[in-house]
């Protein structure tokens, strides 16, 4: 497995953790939790899993 | 990586945090037009205890009591009924905390609303109301107060009375 999943993979999983609160019992501060930083980080999780695809592509020069 | 790795993670990565980050966003933004989403900041502590004070003479108050207002009694007068309203809304709730916990953005004095209350926010369940519309009192200005020049809380006081 690349870097680029293993580090996907620990912002989704840490995105996932942030926003359980949230999930639970939704207040003013896990609010901001989950909006700020939940989200940012299953973002930032997608785009590193794009770019393991991109490069997988091009590796097998498909793209 | 074998066809079911990647396909197991388009679900990891892909799905599963696209469909659960929409079910808390949504969720969340349901429950943030609660009391109970504005109870939990103690900075509301005052104005929550006058809305449930059984003395109190406040419109607030008088409205949450007899339960005019059913449930979201905060939202329902705070929101402004604009299409950016609700999200607005939900915004500056986040602000306030950002602001509260930084000292970011933290106005100085007393908590006081942004811009003057509009009417807007009362008419939506008062403009349609027989005793509203047949009071000779808001005949005589119904122009202006439908057209927002008069504010309903000129003659409509006392809308908070927070104690301490």
């Amino acid at each position: 497995m690349s870097k680029l999943i293993q580090w996907a993979l620990i912002a989704n999983a840490l995105g996932f953790l942030l926003a359980i609160p949230c999930l639970l019992d939704t207040t003013p501060i896990t609010m901001v939790v989950f909006f700020l930083v939940s989200l940012p980080l299953f973002g930032i999780g997608f785009l590193l899993y794009l770019a393991a695809v991109v490069r997988d592509l091009r590796s097998h020069q498909v793209l | 990586m074998s066809a079911t790795e990647k396909l197991l993670l388009v679900l990891v990565l892909g799905l599963a945090p696209a469909l659960f980050a929409l079910a808390v966003f949504a969720l969340s933004f349901n429950r943030a037009e609660r009391l109970g989403f504005c109870a939990s900041c103690h900075t509301m502590t005052p104005w929550v205890a006058d809305l449930k004070n059984p003395n109190s003479a406040s419109l607030a108050s008088k409205h949450y009591r007899n339960r005019w207002i059913v449930t979201n009694q905060c939202y329902t007068c705070h929101v402004n009924y604009e299409f950016m309203g609700p999200i607005n809304a939900k915004l500056d709730g986040m602000r306030h905390v950002i602001a509260y916990y930084t000292g970011i953005g933290m106005p100085q004095g007393a908590i006081k609303i942004y811009e003057p209350f509009p009417n807007g926010n009362c008419l939506r369940c008062h403009g349609a109301a027989q005793n509203f519309n047949h009071s000779p009192t808001h005949a005589a200005v119904m122009q202006q107060v439908r057209a927002n020049q008069l504010s309903c809380t000129v003659c409509h006081q006392s809308i908070h009375t927070p104690q301490g």
